[in-house]
């Protein structure tokens, strides 16, 4: 039975993988214009939680974006940092006094950050981002001008890695990152069902966030109140108002990857609850979704976290049934070579298309091919179901 | 927001055991790939039961070998007895054939010898004729003479009856004696003819019938002999035969599959790692966990030699080894998924 799964789960992730390679590439080609002569006035809401001195580069490349400045708005907020990244906030905002900063007496939560500065924030657009980023001069004029008709809600962008070839790990991001952002979300945004909008770069009518804001603020898990994963959260928001939600690959920004296994581990681990819990909370709302999505966007809503559980389940049989190690040795091989294949490819694609983002050390990847089965699909999944009661939140 | 709490209560309360049996299950999983690893004293008992698969597709195997020795034996016996047959046909037949050269020679001689006697007797003969032929002429000067005699009538006519008799009778006895002399010329070159013919020529009918007789034996000679290395060759080949399957059979008498077709027999799979530090005689440990709190449940009474294929306990992974035959103290061992031969696996 769990070779049996693991089999199909295998044959899905391969034809889930060439939909999302495949459709992206054709989609690149038919690219829609920009409406240039859209400039609304946009406020950025920053919420930061020790982040150091990244905090400081990332206020002030966004204060470097190209936009009129009497148009754009700055709000960044600290939730309490244990460290020195207030000090960097307001030595940003001494150096562009048009940015607001603003430290909390407690830690709360990106979204209610979220909420707070959007409440103090006057633009027409809201744009929600984080705290270690550095940005395309162009990303807000790329943004606004994604909202060609009154249909789309949200708009996402993608981000990218600024610290590429630091390392194994980092390199390792880099090509999750883009086949994340520029194919992974590419159908749902031909679909204008983008699942999961990045915090990093996400891009809202202030009249669509007013109407969604109450789902925001009441959100909770069984009574707890959840920190983490407020982008998904309200991107599902945004597509159950009616609204459709697309990326644009052209706006551009690069966080930085987390250098180190255990922070690789639980940043991963972080996505994969909010993930779930996202999961479940639409299980518990199957008449919503069937009314709202078409089939082609339940399926891309629904496949992979179903993808994750019943790899999940086959392996935990395995290892009651004992064949653990024969499943390992037998299915992990082939999955490895294929991933391993996949990624170089995908890095290849990366270091012709991003100045920024190129590395030529490539023998890391069936390491992380090895890393991805054996951690992302298997043991993590597993990790956050069994916590989905943490409070935690970070940028990374 | 009771309800709320229980649920968040009961599920951190089921995390936590989810969570703690998964890292107790994934600890043990690793220690135990690591114990496999690293043991060279494991085997895995296996109980072989006369109504197994295995064990009952041995039994027409062995049953076909046994057949199949028995006939060979019953052909060796055969091959042999025939053998001794050809031998006794083949020395007769040679003694026979001795015999007629034998023969061969003293009827040549005898032919020779007697073509000779009669040569000359023949010539004999003819001179006798010849001058029987100058006395024919005067018998018939002696007959005319009768006749003028009788005529002139100075004789009567029973004399002259009485002497034509005498001179006829004279007359006849001399074309008897040309007669004889043509049969015995024949009787002469007939021998002789013989006799060459016996030396080699070909002037004789009889004689080539004899001659052939004598060939049909020295044929019948090398057909017998031509059968009797064919049977030796058999023989030889049978006996090879019979000693190559009597030792398969005898091997796979040995086999725990064999002795299973009766009863139960208790084996444990070996795998070849593990084989070098085991012997007969070898203690048998049983271990609570598979490694933990062992006791010795029997030892060891055979060692096979048949190589055997089987799954490794942990990993499922095909295994090349060879099985051995565990006397087991407590029968419940025979049935645990590992034991450990020779020592307890942690000393435990």
């Amino acid at each position: 039975m769990s070779v049996i799964l693991l089999q199909v789960f295998i044959v899905l992730s391969l034809l889930l993988f060439c939909t999302r390679w495949v459709v992206p590439m054709m989609l690149k080609l038919q690219e829609e214009p920009l409406l240039a002569s859209y400039q609304p006035k946009v406020s950025i809401i920053m919420s930061c939680f020790n982040e150091g001195e990244d905090v400081y580069h990332t206020l002030m490349s966004l204060a470097q974006v190209d936009y009129p400045k009497d148009l754009l708005e700055i709000i960044a907020i600290d939730d309490c940092s244990t460290d020195n990244s207030f000090t960097w906030m307001e030595k940003a905002a001494a150096a562009h006094p048009w940015i607001k900063v603003v430290k909390n007496e407690t830690n709360r939560g990106k979204h209610r950050n979220m909420l707070a500065g959007v409440e103090m924030s006057t633009g027409e657009m809201i744009i929600c981002t984080d705290s270690d980023l550095v940005y395309e001069p162009d990303v807000v004029k790329q943004l606004v001008g994604s909202f060609r008709n009154e249909k789309i809600g949200a708009v996402g962008g993608v981000v990218g890695i600024k610290n590429p070839d630091v390392n194994a790990v980092t390199r390792w991001q880099t090509m999750i990152y883009h086949y994340g952002f520029n194919l992974w979300k590419m159908p749902e945004s031909s679909l204008g069902t983008v699942f999961c909008i990045s915090g990093c770069l996400f891009c809202i009518k202030r009249t669509l966030f007013d109407q969604i804001k109450g789902e925001i603020d009441k959100r909770n898990w069984f009574g707890l109140e959840i920190k983490g994963g407020e982008d998904r959260f309200m991107t599902h928001q945004v597509l159950l108002a009616g609204y459709d939600t697309i990326v644009n690959t052209n706006a551009k920004c690069y966080t930085t990857a987390p250098p180190t296994i255990k922070q690789l581990f639980m940043q991963q681990l972080r996505w994969k609850r909010s993930g779930l819990m996202m999961f479940f909370w639409a299980l518990r709302r199957p008449g919503v979704h069937v009314k709202r999505f078409t089939s082609a966007s339940l399926a891309l809503l629904l496949m992979p976290p179903m993808l994750s559980l019943s790899v999940l389940i086959a392996y935990i049989g395995a290892l009651i049934s004992g064949d653990l190690g024969l499943a390992l040795v037998d299915k992990f091989l082939f999955s490895i070579m294929v991933l391993s294949c996949i990624a170089f490819i995908s890095t290849m694609i990366l270091n012709i298309t991003d100045d920024r983002q190129r590395f030529a050390r490539v023998l890391f990847l069936p390491a992380f091919a090895f890393w991805y089965i054996v951690i992302d699909q298997l043991f993590l999944p597993f990790l956050a179901l069994l916590t989905l009661d943490e409070k935690g939140w970070s940028s990374r | 927001m009771n309800i709320n709490n229980t649920v968040v209560g009961v599920y951190r309360r089921l995390a936590f055991f989810t969570l703690a049996a998964f890292f107790t299950g994934v600890v043990c999983y690793i220690s135990l790939i690591v114990f496999y690893t690293l043991s060279s004293s494991w085997a895995a008992p296996i109980t072989l039961s006369p109504t197994q698969e295995k064990v009952l597709t041995y039994q027409p195997q062995i049953a076909t070998l046994e057949v199949s020795v028995n006939k060979q034996r019953v052909d060796l016996q055969t091959a042999i007895a025939t053998e001794g047959a050809i031998v006794e046909q083949l020395a007769q037949a040679e003694k026979l054939a001795v015999r007629i050269d034998d023969a061969y020679k003293q009827e040549m001689e005898l032919l020779s010898k007697t073509s000779q006697s009669m040569t000359r007797v023949l010539r004999e003969k003819q001179s006798s004729i010849a001058q029987g032929n100058a006395t024919l002429r005067s018998v018939k000067d002696l007959l005319r003479q009768t006749d003028q005699e009788l005529a002139a009538k100075l004789i009567t006519a029973d004399q002259a009856a009485q002497r034509k008799i005498v001179l006829q009778s004279a007359v006849g006895s001399l074309v008897t004696e040309r007669a004889d002399a043509i049969q015995l010329g024949y009787q002469t070159e007939v021998m002789s003819g013989s006799a060459r013919t016996l030396g080699g020529e070909s002037s004789s009918i009889a004689a080539i019938s004899s001659i052939k007789q004598a060939l049909d034996v020295r044929a019948m000679i090398s057909q017998l002999k031509i059968q009797l290395e064919t049977t030796k060759q058999s023989i030889v080949m049978l006996k090879q035969d019979i000693t190559n399957n009597e030792r398969v059979l005898n091997v796979a008498k040995l086999s725990p599959y064999y002795k299973a077709l009766r009863e139960e027999v208790t084996v444990a799979f070996v795998p070849y790692d593990n084989l070098e530090s085991m012997e007969v005689g070898d203690k048998v440990y049983d271990c609570y966990l598979q490694v933990l709190v062992c006791r010795k449940v029997g030892k060891v009474v055979t060692l096979y030699d048949a190589e055997e294929h089987a799954k490794h306990p942990l990993f499922k992974t095909d295994m090349r080894g060879r099985l051995v035959e565990i006397k087991f103290t407590d029968p419940d061992s025979s049935k645990s998924q590992v034991v450990f031969i020779g020592g307890k696996p942690l000393l435990l």
